[in-house]
Order: structure tokens, then sequence, then C-alpha cells
């Protein structure tokens, strides 16, 4: 009984002392491409994507992609999918150990535009002066 | 663990072979550390105990969308060898659903619920109920707060045996890579709540500090009263990698 004292005694101490400030999110310096046969995807259907809760858009497998360009990757994960990049990739970590898949893969963005051009349903982030007329842009 | 995984959709999943056994919040992925904050499994999870078999051999229908998750599987359970060869027809059956929030300020946030029956040697049965849930949310300072809380209600005959415990964290992002993780818990197991005296219970201070994803140093302090018994004091130290 003293134990449970002391236990909701302390969560409410920490809920008290918890209550600051969010931090701003960066400014969006990437493009979310994929292949023009591809069906068009919102901005919430590329954060399912993204965060593994969703594997093929009408039938068609998703392939994923990220920038190896650190603040390409970071500026999508915070503005898109609204988390930090560590939540990002405890995230995959977690499902990863959990046997539900290992994360989009980090390649150059070149790579990332060569794949993309050829595969049905791959998305890709790049940086924004990457992004060629020959894929669909979904994000800018 | 060895299985087989078929995907005819998001939604429907077939997997065969040995697996963890899904239940709670954790048993999934009990081997995995990095995953969760606390250095030693809470007792419902507790291989003396045995409230869930940790490993099943058989055939699960599993599937997910942003909101939802379930897993329905059929399985040897305990009343066979090395969970393979099966000493009795009755097949172990166990129900893994839960709901979660995808995103906003409640991401990460889910609400379960849990069953697990079968058969052991001796073709008694052991039934296990359980529920579990997070609430999570971001956006208060640096870092997020989350509230766990998970229950077990076990029968085996006439023996009926209840577990909780309940874990409040604050995850801080010091930095990208740097991180902090305090928390405060409170678990607890009855293994037969027709007993005085029996109870096990542990409060638990801890805190995870992990230098970048894979790798989480955890300490943690546990004040553990069994029954009548003089309180005992435990520190922990552990190192958690994921390769």
């Amino acid at each position: 009984m003293k134990d449970k004292k002391i236990f909701f005694g302390l969560t409410g101490f920490l809920m008290v002392v918890l209550i600051l400030n969010s931090d701003a999110l960066a400014q969006g310096k990437f493009a979310v491409i994929t292949n023009p046969a591809c069906p068009t995807l919102g901005k919430d259907e590329i954060k399912m994507v993204f965060l593994g809760y969703k594997s093929s858009v009408d039938s068609y497998p998703v392939e994923l992609y990220i920038s190896k360009d650190e603040n390409v990757f970071s500026d999508f994960v915070q503005n898109v999918l609204g988390i930090r990049v560590s939540e990002f990739n405890y995230h995959w970590l977690k499902r990863a150990l959990s046997s539900e898949g290992a994360g989009p893969e980090k390649i150059k963005d070149d790579e990332i535009i060569s794949r993309v051009r050829t595969t049905q349903c791959a998305v890709g982030v790049v940086s924004q002066g990457k992004a060629t007329t020959d894929v669909k842009i979904l994000i800018k | 663990m060895s299985f087989f995984e078929y995907s005819f959709i998001d939604l429907l999943k077939k997997r065969a072979g040995k697996y963890l056994n899904p239940f709670g919040l954790i048993h999934e992925r009990r081997d995995a550390f990095p995953t969760f904050p606390y250095l030693f499994h809470p007792l419902m999870y507790s291989e003396d105990f045995k409230l869930i078999p940790t490993y099943n051999v058989g055939i699960q229908l599993r599937g997910e969308i942003s909101y939802l998750v379930y897993v329905v599987h059929v399985a040897n359970g305990r009343g066979s060898a090395a969970n393979v060869v099966d000493a009795n027809p009755d097949k172990a059956i166990g129900i893994h659903l839960f709901g979660r929030v995808p995103s906003g300020i409640f991401q990460g946030s889910l609400l379960g619920f849990d069953f697990y029956t079968d058969k052991d040697l001796k073709d008694v049965r052991h039934t296990t109920l359980g529920g579990h849930s997070i609430l999570s949310i971001s956006g208060i300072g640096p870092g997020k707060i989350q509230l766990w809380g998970e229950v077990a209600h076990y029968t085996k005959d006439k023996q009926k045996a209840l577990s909780w415990y309940a874990l409040l964290s604050y995850l801080w992002h010091i930095s990208e890579q740097w991180s902090l993780l305090p928390y405060v818990m409170y678990d607890t197991l009855d293994p037969d709540l027709d007993k005085k005296d029996d109870e096990v219970g542990n409060i638990v201070f801890g805190v995870n500090v992990s230098p970048f994803i894979q790798l989480i140093l955890k300490l943690e302090f546990r004040n553990l009263v069994q029954g009548k018994e003089k309180a005992k004091q435990i520190f922990g130290f552990g190192i958690a990698y994921a390769f």
C-alpha cells in the first residue's frame, strides 16, 4: 500500500514538471516522388506508407526510398510524418525487431530517381532540385 | 523462432511456424530489450509463473491498417513436447487485438485486448485474458510522456491469478542522437487469488540513456515485496544493443 502511494505521488509530480514548449519544425527542402503509373497518394497515405502501416497501393507493392542527405531526410520526417528523426528510427527499429519490416532504404538521390522510374509503385524522398519531369511529384 | 509469412493484403497475412505468442504490449518482442524501458520483464511475462507460454507452433492470421492490428492463431499449446509433438487433440487458440492512434499529438497511443487458452500435458485447461494500453502524449516539452498499463487474468482449473503493471515514462530527446527516459513502474502478481500473502509487488525506478538509436543503457532500482517477507532491494544495470 505504501509502495502504491509513492508510485501515484511520483506520477503526479512528473506530470506537473514536464509541461514545456515544443520545438519548431524545420523548413521543407524535399520532394516526394513516384512513378507516373502509380496512383497518386495524398499526404496522409504517404505518411501511412512511410510508417509501414500500408504496404501496397491498388494491389501494387510499394517500395520506399529516402535520400541519404540527412537534411532532406530530417525535413521530410518532421514535416510530413510529424515526428522526430529519432522517433522515426525508433519506430522502424521496433517494427524490425517485431518481424514487421525493415523500413525505407536510404540511398543516393540519383539512384532513387532511377528506381522510381523503373518500378511501378516506388515512392522516394529526394532533394527538391533533383526531382525530374519524368517522375510524378506528390509533395514538393 | 522460425516462421513463414505470406501477405495477401495488409489486412490479411498468414504466418506459420514457431513464433513468440502474440499477447500484450511486448510479448512478440520480449527479447528485443531496446524496444521497452524496463530492465526485467514485468511479472505477467515471467517464465516462473507461465501465465502465457513463451513460444508456440501454429498458424496465424494477422493484419494491420493504420488504426487496427489483429492476430488470431491456432497452435499446439503447452500440451506438446517442445511445441512440436502435440500430446492432446485440443489446440491452443489465441486472439491479440489493438487499436492505435497513427498520427497527431497522441501518436503511439493504443488500446488492446488479448485472449489465450490451451491445455497442458495433464489435460488441464489454462486460460488467460488480458488488456493493454499506452497513452502517449507528444509535444510536452522536448519529448513525450507515456503511460503504459497491462493486466492479465489467468485461470488454471480452480486456480485464478491476476497480474498488472502501470508505468509512467518521459522520453526526452536531448539531441537527434541522445535521449533520456526516466520511468517509474508498479508491477504486481497474485499467483492465487484465493490464497493470502502470496502476492508479489515491485516498485521500480529506472532510467534509459541512449547515445544512439541502437544502444540503450539501462539503470534500475527495484523494491520487491513478496507476501509477508521483508522487502528486498535490487539494483540492476543492463546494456541493450540492436544489431
